[in-house]
């Protein structure tokens, strides 16, 4: 087993982590552990800078690291280390500090293991040891109900993922005869190049899609992550942006394997778009500023399967970083919620002629600054989709703008700049990623359907925001419904009995 | 027995108003027993146990621990461990039995031997239908019943939050829940059948609804205050929030009646909980626990005695501090002179800037200057005055251009794009990896402005949109008579006069504002500091004060300053309108200034765990903009005393950041109005602080926030703890506590004032509720005589009892 340098850095960072996890049970090394957190970090930006100047891969057992890894990876020690900093001050002074700095290293070292795993067995390992390692930071504060309750959902929604991850890993390593996952990603192509029967593997591809959606807090399982605000929200910033998109993660780095069964690309982009929309609809009814990033998440996780559900997976590791630094500061600075809800909200334009405005000014932005930047605007029908939801969202940033003639300029000038950075990332992405990840596909009629199926919904669901809804009981209750999250979680609560979780010192305490 | 006779109901028809309106009297002192609670963004301190203050404390401990299950003493063992470290001793306990009364019943010995002891058992709670559901299903109902309010309250009262509001906001609270909760159909999912029909089959009114309720529960009259309390108390924080939107009408002399709104809300939840599980149910057993006669826990009484020996322990240290201090001559005319705002935290930086240059002279004088105004800003307007007072006067921060406005549709706008369904995809695709700057910036402690400087100040009469604006100058004359008056500044003028207001400087803190100062509304004190230097710098002004005796040299000028509490920095501001004849006597007191500030830091460093050396500015600086950080600075933990006096008797003593000190010379106080200021309002606001900081420490689970690390800010008005459970009020854990021990030691609060106890009577004669305080024991009073010599205590009874110095004793011979 021979291991290139990059592959050695690569493989530090879990082991840093490790040693970190060791260093932070005692008080006076934490200047150490903190030390050792920024190493991990720097491990992965040196795996950057190898990786870029041998433009090649380290394709092995046990690691795996390509333009894809190595990206993911270095996100992750970013927020690990902004994490591991942000708790050694917020929680200083708590008794259980070392325990949670522990169990956060350790958390980390799972996930930053599942990034490099090169072997599928490795793989399996830390995608189940970082949803346990999890479990002990979820219940951190045990003495509170509704954390142990999210933590039980949790448990129970995991242990079926892994049970799909461990089905989808027999399968691969019983078609190819490795564990090697880039020599099942090679077969993959293979057999797709040469239109092999895939088999028994066909399967794989579903049970990838289960493994995923269960693992990124999907609809109708997203219950859990709505109430993970009930430990440090150190647990929280680190939970939406660096575990949660396992999922994705997983889509993207088996996306080979997945082409094998466009069945189950279109299931993830069904799933996806669907959650996406719920957790989007659902986002804006919630008052508290944790629970409503949270339902925010559960939206941008569903984008982002639907993304790769689409076939797009550029897009969709992009999104993944995006959204993970987005979030991370979001969770990080929520105490600025206070200031940041005295900015209120302008009204929507009500009239018929600004909204057509907005939208083809939006189109004009995109298609100005899109087509210099090449093909990319819209050569296939899927990365068009998501021109088309981009442009439906800058429209809506426009209709809220339109109300102040002075804000107009201005506003489409941040518009330009916004989508001029757009389209730069997106291609710089793509670019990036074209030998690690598959190009994106031309879809088949079924995959059609679901773009329009999804861009229809999009659109009505933009269109209900930007014109006032007619103030009826059915909308009222829908409003009702929709704060509830639609009860998803209500019926997971009342499957595990939450009730009566955490009751035992409730009821000796008034019994007494 | 007879209390279940009592239970038939009486026929509805004829005694339906009657009923009613005892319902609407029991209603109310029900809603009296909840304190108000001010939103995030001007939060102020709240005595919590406001309900009880025209109880005694005694009784307040045995009712509080029975009705609502909160504690007003410490445990037995952390009064034996002070005990035992020497922080009080076997005298204190000796005296405050006496104080007490108590020593027939009681000596010192069972004391001790009480506090060693095994603990006691729990008192009972008085039960709500929802606990006693739980006992009979074993679930969890009564969390169950807060979850549902509170997350229907929430988007009630959000404000600013949600982008898809509650549509029922226009509705008073009962209906507009009622409403909801015929719709929503979580309780039916956790299993309480026929939930939704049950609540829609109410009348829309909250009143009726509870008479509805009260008859067909077959509730007792006199069951009903305990039951009534005890479901407040269980949406304590939605409650106060509630009592807080109407507490303008109640300084105008109206009920908290907006609150029976809750209680309503909560009455019904407890009622259809009980019709849907009524089989399971006895409502009998119910109604017999809420009529029973609950037994105080046998340690209640050696726990406050032990308390008050602490709160005495104190006072001989504060007492005998300065009995033994010299006083200190006025200057003739000092170098400079600083006034400061009577928080605690002053105390440290006063001390400072005089022990820098011992010719500065410093008053004490509540942070608003006696100027209560609202502020209109772009972003709002607000009041910068005490919660007890309603502004007189609005000024405006002068109109800048139309982009300040423009900035505001944009960041608005932004938001929308951010907040959207829909958009918030196009956003993160676009604008998300830019956060990795933020994360930079953030974990560099170089973190954004989270609000724009405030700009030039126009406080001149005028108007704006129809309303009128600014001070006109009879006002400003009496403004200016009546802060000169307040501060004892009639005399002795110096050239350059600073008025420090303070603020604190955090990043990422919810609890910001509590930070700033409480007299300004949970502002800092910048605007009023700077409306009051102008005023008092006048000219038309300083003419009237002149011609009415109170003549300030030409030569002395007024400047605005503002202490920051979290880095001890003093800024001064308008420093363009200070004459250059000025500029010298503004260096040295600005050289000065940052003196102090260095000097108080080194005060601070230990209880910010920081040690002394080269770095600890920058550290105490960085502490300020980290945005990681939970304890930024202390606030007003450590408050135990309010001292009336003039600054020569406590000045050159440490007081450790503990006292309030208000300036006050009883001489010049002819007509008494003075001192009856004083007592009516910042001793009272400095009870409510004490106590807020006395509840938060010693039961932070009913009194307090909890953990800041769960905070999760809600409606952008207040937080709850982790992800649901109700709103919460008073202060969070880390601001009274290290994690290992309490930081904040609970003593009720000792006010010391100096002037003749026939003064003090005379107030205490025409104000009831200040009288109440003392005589119920819920802050100590002591009168002490000019030179800080002989000390006189007032009794519960409200007799003066001498009590014996030491320091005095010794002090005698040589004097």
């Amino acid at each position: 087993m021979m291991i290139s340098i990059v592959g050695f850095a690569g493989l530090c960072a879990p082991l840093v982590y490790l040693t970190a996890a060791f260093a932070f049970r005692k008080q006076h090394f934490f200047r150490v552990g903190l030390f050792l957190a920024a190493g991990a970090f720097a491990a992965a930006v040196l795996c950057d800078i190898l990786l870029a100047l041998a433009k090649g891969t380290e394709a092995g057992s046990p690691v795996f690291l390509d333009a894809f890894s190595a990206a993911i990876l270095t996100l992750i020690t970013f927020v690990g280390f902004v994490v591991v900093r942000y708790s050694i001050t917020y929680l200083d002074g708590d008794p259980d500090q070392p325990r949670f700095m522990s169990w956060l290293c350790l958390t980390l070292a799972a996930v930053s293991a599942l990034v490099i795993a090169g072997d599928l067995r490795l793989f399996a390992l830390a995608w189940i040891a970082t949803s346990l390692a999890l479990h002990k930071l979820l219940v951190f504060r045990s003495e509170r109900p509704r954390a142990i309750i999210a933590a039980r959902k949790k448990f129970i929604v995991a242990r079926i993922g892994d049970a799909a991850l461990l089905g989808a890993v027999y399968m691969m390593m019983n078609a190819f005869g490795t564990a090697e996952i880039a020599a099942i990603l090679e077969g993959a192509q293979n057999m797709k190049a040469t239109g092999g029967a895939p088999g028994l593997l066909a399967l794989a591809p579903v049970f990838l899609v289960i493994a995923a959606v269960l693992k990124s807090g999907q609809f109708p399982t997203h219950g859990w992550l709505g109430e993970v605000m009930e430990t440090p929200t150190p647990v929280s910033a680190l939970l939406h942006a660096g575990i949660i998109n396992a999922g994705g993660f997983l889509i993207i780095r088996f996306a080979d394997v997945m082409l094998l069964n466009g069945s189950a690309m279109h299931a993830l982009a069904l799933i996806g778009g669907f959650t996406a929309l719920f957790g989007s609809i659902v986002m804006l009814t919630q008052t508290s500023i944790k629970v409503s990033l949270a339902y925010s998440t559960v939206a941008q996780m569903g984008f982002m399967l639907l993304q790769c559900g689409l076939g797009v997976f550029s897009a969709a590791t992009l999104h993944i970083i995006a959204h993970s630094l987005y979030k991370a500061h979001a969770f990080l600075s929520s105490g600025r919620a206070v200031t940041l809800s005295r900015i209120s909200r302008p009204a929507m334009t009500q009239k018929k002629r600004d909204a057509v405005f907005a939208v083809l000014s939006a189109l004009a932005l995109y298609l100005a600054i899109g087509v210099p930047f090449g093909g990319r605007a819209g050569e296939e029908p899927a990365i068009l989709a998501l021109g088309a939801i981009y442009i439906i969202g800058l429209s809506m940033y426009l209709s809220a703008l339109l109300a102040d003639t002075n804000s107009r300029a201005l506003g489409l000038g941040l518009a330009g700049f916004a989508t001029a950075f757009y389209f730069l990332l997106q291609n710089a992405f793509a670019t990036l990623l074209a030998g690690a990840i598959p190009a994106p596909l031309a879809p088949d009629a079924v995959g059609n359907a679901v773009i329009v199926i999804a861009l229809g919904s999009f659109a009505v669901v933009a269109f209900a925001q930007v014109f006032h809804l007619p103030a009826t009981d059915k909308v009222r209750a829908f409003y009702v419904h929709a704060a509830q999250g639609f009860y998803a979680n209500a019926i997971f609560n009342r499957l595990i009995g939450a009730l009566r979780v955490g009751r035992d010192v409730y009821v000796s305490r008034s019994a007494s | 027995m007879t209390a279940i006779a009592a239970l038939k109901p009486r026929t509805k028809d004829m005694h339906v108003s009657a009923l009613e309106a005892d319902l609407m009297m029991e209603a109310l002192n029900a809603c009296h027993q909840i304190a108000p609670l001010w939103p995030l963004k001007s939060f102020v301190a709240v005595n919590p146990m406001l309900g009880q203050a025209d109880e005694a404390f005694e009784t307040a401990v045995e009712s509080l621990a029975n009705n609502l299950n909160a504690r007003l003493l410490l445990d037995r063992q952390d009064y034996a461990d002070a005990l035992g470290k020497g922080a009080f001793d076997e005298r204190h306990l000796a005296e405050a039995i006496e104080l007490a009364g108590a020593q027939e019943a009681l000596s010192v010995n069972e004391v001790t031997t009480a506090l060693t002891g095994a603990a006691g058992e729990d008192t009972l709670e008085v039960q709500t239908l929802a606990d006693h559901a739980e006992v009979a299903t074993g679930e969890d109902w009564p969390r169950f019943a807060v979850e549902q309010i509170s997350f229907w309250a929430s988007g009630y009262f959000d404000e600013g939050q949600s982008a898809w509001k509650s549509p029922w906001r226009d509705q008073a609270p009962f209906a507009a829940w009622r409403k909801q909760a015929s719709f929503d159909r979580t309780p039916e999912i956790m299993g309480l059948k026929g939930f939704r029909g049950v609540i829609a089959s109410l009348p829309e009114d909250a009143i009726e609804a509870m008479r509805r309720i009260v008859a067909d529960l077959g509730l007792p009259a006199e069951a009903r205050p305990a039951y009534f309390a005890r479901l407040l108390s269980t949406l304590a924080g939605w409650a106060g929030y509630r009592r807080y939107q109407g507490w303008r009408g109640e300084l105008k002399g109206e009920g908290p009646s907006g609150v029976i709104d809750i209680l309503a809300i909560r009455a019904a939840f407890d009622y259809a909980i009980h019709e849907s599980l009524k089989p399971k149910l006895s409502v009998q057993s119910w109604r017999d626990v809420l009529l029973r006669d609950h037994a105080p826990a046998a340690d209640v009484q050696p726990r406050i005695i032990a308390q008050c020996a602490r709160e005495l322990a104190y006072q001989e240290r504060l007492i005998e501090g300065i009995a033994s201090n010299l006083p200190s001559a006025r200057p003739d005319r000092p170098a400079a002179q600083a006034v400061f705002c009577i928080d605690v935290r002053s105390e440290r930086i006063r001390r400072a800037l005089e022990s820098i240059n011992g010719d500065i002279e410093t008053f004490g004088f509540a942070g608003f200057f006696g100027v209560p105004i609202a502020l209109s800003r772009v972003v709002d307007t607000h009041d910068q005055c005490p919660v007890l007072l309603e502004p007189t006067h609005t000024v405006r921060e002068a109109p800048r251009d139309q982009t300040a406005w423009s900035a505001q549709t944009f960041a608005g706008a932004w938001k929308r794009f951010k907040t959207g369904a829909v958009s918030s995809f196009a956003f993160v695709e676009s604008w998300g990896a830019a956060f990795a700057g933020a994360l930079l910036r953030d974990l560099m402690g170089r973190p954004a402005p989270e609000e724009n400087p405030l700009g030039a100040i126009d406080s001149s009469a005028g108007s704006c949109g129809g309303q009128k604006t600014g001070i006109p100058l009879d006002d400003r004359i009496a403004l200016a008579k009546g802060a000169l008056a307040g501060i004892s500044l009639t005399d002795g003028f110096a050239r350059l006069v600073a008025l420090v207001g303070h603020g604190s400087t955090t990043t990422n803190n919810p609890y910001a504002a509590g930070l700033d100062c409480g007299a300004c509304g949970g502002h800092t004190g910048e605007a009023n500091a700077r409306v009051a230097a102008e005023i008092l710098n006048d000219a038309a002004v300083r003419k009237a004060l002149k011609e009415s005796g109170l003549p300030i040299p030409d030569d002395t000028i007024f400047i605005a300053a503002l202490h920051d509490t979290t880095t001890d920095e003093i800024k001064i501001f308008d420093e363009s309108r200070i004459p250059d004849s000025h500029a010298q006597d503004l260096a040295h007191l600005k050289r000065d200034f940052i003196d102090a500030s260095r000097l108080s830091r080194r005060d601070r460093a230990a209880s910010l765990g920081l040690e002394e050396g080269p770095g600890l500015d920058r550290k105490v600086l960085a502490k300020s903009r980290d945005w990681a950080e939970v304890r930024p600075e202390w606030g007003l933990a450590g408050c135990a005393a309010f001292i009336a006096a003039p600054r020569a008797l406590t000045k050159g003593l440490d007081l450790q950041g503990r006292t309030f000190l208000h300036s006050y010379d009883w001489k010049a106080d002819q007509e008494n109005s003075i001192l009856e200021l004083i007592m009516t309002a910042p001793l009272v606001v400095a009870s409510w602080i004490s106590l807020q900081y006395y509840g938060s420490s010693i039961d932070n689970a009913r009194f307090g926030s909890g953990d800041k690390a769960l905070h999760n800010v809600v409606g952008g008005l207040g937080v709850l703890e982790g992800c649901g459970g109700d709103l919460r009020s008073g202060l969070p854990l880390q601001s009274v506590h290290t994690g290992a021990r309490l930081f904040h030691d609970p003593l009720r609060l000792t006010a010391l004032i100096a002037a003749p106890t026939e003064r003090i009577d005379a107030v205490l004669e025409k104000h009831a509720n200040v009288r109440a305080l003392f005589a119920n024991g819920w802050l100590h009073l002591i009168a002490m005589d000019d030179d800080g010599r002989s000390f006189k205590r007032l009794t519960r009874d409200g007799r003066w009892m001498d009590i014996p110095s030491h320091a005095a004793r010794e002090l005698q011979p040589a004097a």
